[in-house]
């Protein structure tokens, strides 16, 4: 309970730097009575003019919020794929959730650039990830039931994965002008968003969180192995069906607006339970937590390094993320 | 009521049948030891039981029910298992390990009550295992981490204990230790208890009754006396052995040596080193 509050005080401290910081140079008083003022039942006087809250609502408040649910999902998405495939280098971005929405990314960009400008990327990147899922887990069906295994979905999804990304690089060697706005969309970026890309995502992670919450002592047992949670009464082809659709449903909404940050979902559930232990019932919510804060963290080096440039953030979380974790692994002993 | 009945079953895994048209009866309150030489069937009928392997053909049925239409929450309240190479992972430690055999009489979704707790603890108690609570299931010791998976069996409070090999992986004195504390459970829960034993003399001191099976197939059937002779284990294990069998000791295996050598005297280390 302690490590939980710890982890709210922690983001919130966060996001509260990331709303000070940001190369229109709000005053930090000012933002700070801004935010009171919102509050219900709290009338406060701000120093912002009109322009300074527009910037501040409009602009970096969505902007941080994405940050930190994207970062949450992957985080929590990264834990619940470790738990369910009983592997620590399972990400969120495992059964071709990557190359189906790179693929559907690279076809958004694509054709808008072939005379269709209003071709929407984020809803094209999210289907190409759902349909890259489903097509590694319809091949992994074909095999007979009894020669089917957590590891038979695995290999159909990379599998799929060097197909779709295949077909991807393809598409975009052929189209040499749309190089440059592909990559960086793999490398992950958020892009100042406004309300309404988070709105149109933020119900895909809320559930995926919701159940990630509710299965997390599912995912103890599942520690166990198929057999032995079988025979202490859990099916465990339900539970990975169930949370795997889950998690994949809520990385497909985070990479379709954020493009592919690498890392946070392998190196936040790890930093969660070196620090806090094996339970599942701690690492998804921590993870939740700990996703948030670090990539809004991340984002807030990502804009403010080379500002008034901007780094793909993508970059930041490998820079950031690896070392630390390092530091982390050598102070807290085993991981296996 | 009869417990246990295994009604011609058949397993085939691959191309293989490893389980060939067995059938056999457990009472209940009975404690049945399955032997054979390795590759005889052993853990597939156990695992067919627990359901862990699909059947070919028969069917199992234990208290009335057939055990294939029952779903996994249901039979994992008739039967507790302890597997032959349990799955450590990483970091649990023994209380919460223990606590993991309530899962069929927690909801999907739900908290262990206080009545899951008390039950957990009153089997970490059982078992021995009270100091070592709060310990790593990583860094107990083979005996140690048996008891613990004996105990997370029992807070199953189901009356059925299937042990594959339960003493495969300790010495003689842990070996023992675990067939007393089984047999000590099972008298004061009224457990009925199947398993596979590698200990041919450790399963004729402690099950009521032997199954032989030897290529999928029982073999024999009756008290360990009739079941482990020096003829049935010559001719289903390929061994040459004395069985000696006296009031004390129950029945004893000696493996013999092809060209066994007498009259050697072994050479006191200690004298040595002085």
């Amino acid at each position: 309970m302690g490590r939980l509050v710890l982890g709210v005080a922690l983001g919130m401290m966060v996001l509260g730097i990331a709303l000070l910081v940001g190369p229109a140079g709000l005053d930090a008083g000012g933002v700070v009575t801004a935010l009171l003022d919102r509050l219900p039942f709290l009338e406060v006087e701000t120093s912002l003019s009109h322009r300074e809250l527009t910037i501040l609502w409009e602009i970096r408040m969505p902007r941080t919020v994405m940050g930190a649910v994207v970062g949450a999902t992957l985080a929590a998405a990264g834990a619940a794929y470790q738990g369910v495939f009983r592997n620590p280098l399972a990400d969120p971005y495992l059964l071709g959730v990557a190359a189906g929405a790179g693929l559907g990314a690279t076809l958004a960009i694509l054709l808008r650039s072939r005379g269709f400008p209003s071709i929407p990327l984020a809803p094209l990147a999210f289907l190409g990830a759902v349909v890259g899922v489903a097509l590694s887990y319809g091949l992994s069906r074909t095999r007979g039931r009894s020669q089917r295994s957590a590891t038979t979905l695995v290999l159909a999804g990379v599998a799929v994965a060097s197909f779709l990304t295949a077909v991807q690089t393809f598409l975009q060697l052929t189209n040499v002008g749309t190089l440059r706005e592909v990559y960086s969309w793999i490398l992950g970026r958020l892009v100042t968003v406004g309300w309404g890309d988070l709105y149109a995502v933020l119900p895909y992670m809320v559930a995926s969180w919701l159940v990630l919450v509710v299965f997390r002592r599912s995912l103890d047992v599942m520690a166990v192995g198929d057999d032995e949670a079988a025979a202490l009464g859990l099916s465990p082809r339900v539970v990975r069906l169930v949370v795997v659709a889950a998690a994949t449903l809520g990385a497909a909404a985070a990479v379709s607006v954020s493009g592919l940050i690498a890392f946070v979902g392998i190196i936040v559930p790890h930093t969660v339970r070196l620090l806090a232990g094996w339970s599942y019932r701690v690492i998804i919510p921590l993870s939740l937590l700990m996703g948030g804060a670090f990539l809004t963290a991340a984002d807030l080096v990502a804009r403010t390094v080379v500002s008034p440039a901007e780094l793909p953030i993508g970059v930041v979380t490998a820079f950031l993320g690896g070392p630390f974790f390092l530091m982390v692994l050598r102070t807290s002993g085993d991981l296996e | 009521m009869t417990g246990l009945q295994v009604r011609n079953v058949s397993v085939v895994l691959g191309e293989a049948r490893v389980v060939d048209g067995v059938s056999l009866v457990v009472e209940e309150g009975e404690w049945l030891g399955l032997i054979g030489p390795n590759g005889a069937g052993k853990t597939t009928l156990l695992r067919a039981v627990t359901g862990a392997v699909s059947t070919q053909a028969g069917e199992i049925v234990y208290r009335g029910i057939d055990l294939e239409t029952l779903r996994v929450r249901r039979r994992a309240r008739l039967m507790a298992v302890v597997p032959q190479h349990p799955v450590v992972p990483w970091g649990m430690a023994v209380a919460d390990y223990v606590l993991l055999g309530r899962t069929a009489h927690m909801g999907w979704l739900g908290r262990e009550t206080g009545t899951d707790l008390d039950i957990a603890r009153e089997a970490v108690k059982d078992l021995g295992l009270e100091k070592l609570s709060t310990r790593r299931l990583d860094e107990l010791s083979g005996g140690e981490l048996q008891r613990a998976v004996l105990a997370r069996a029992l807070t199953q409070a189901a009356p059925l204990l299937i042990l594959d090999e339960p003493t495969s992986s300790l010495d003689v004195g842990h070996g023992q230790q675990m067939m007393e504390m089984v047999d000590r459970l099972r008298r004061e829960q009224d457990l009925t208890v199947i398993s596979a034993l590698h200990d041919l003399t450790l399963a004729a001191q402690f099950c009521d009754r032997l199954v032989m099976m030897a290529g999928g197939r029982a073999i024999l059937e009756g008290p360990p006396r009739t079941v482990i002779t020096e003829r049935s284990l010559r001719d289903h294990y390929g061994a040459e052995v004395r069985v000696l069998t006296g009031p004390e000791f129950g029945v004893v295996v000696i493996p013999l040596r092809s060209d066994n050598e007498s009259g050697e005297q072994p050479v006191s280390l200690e004298m040595e080193n002085r």
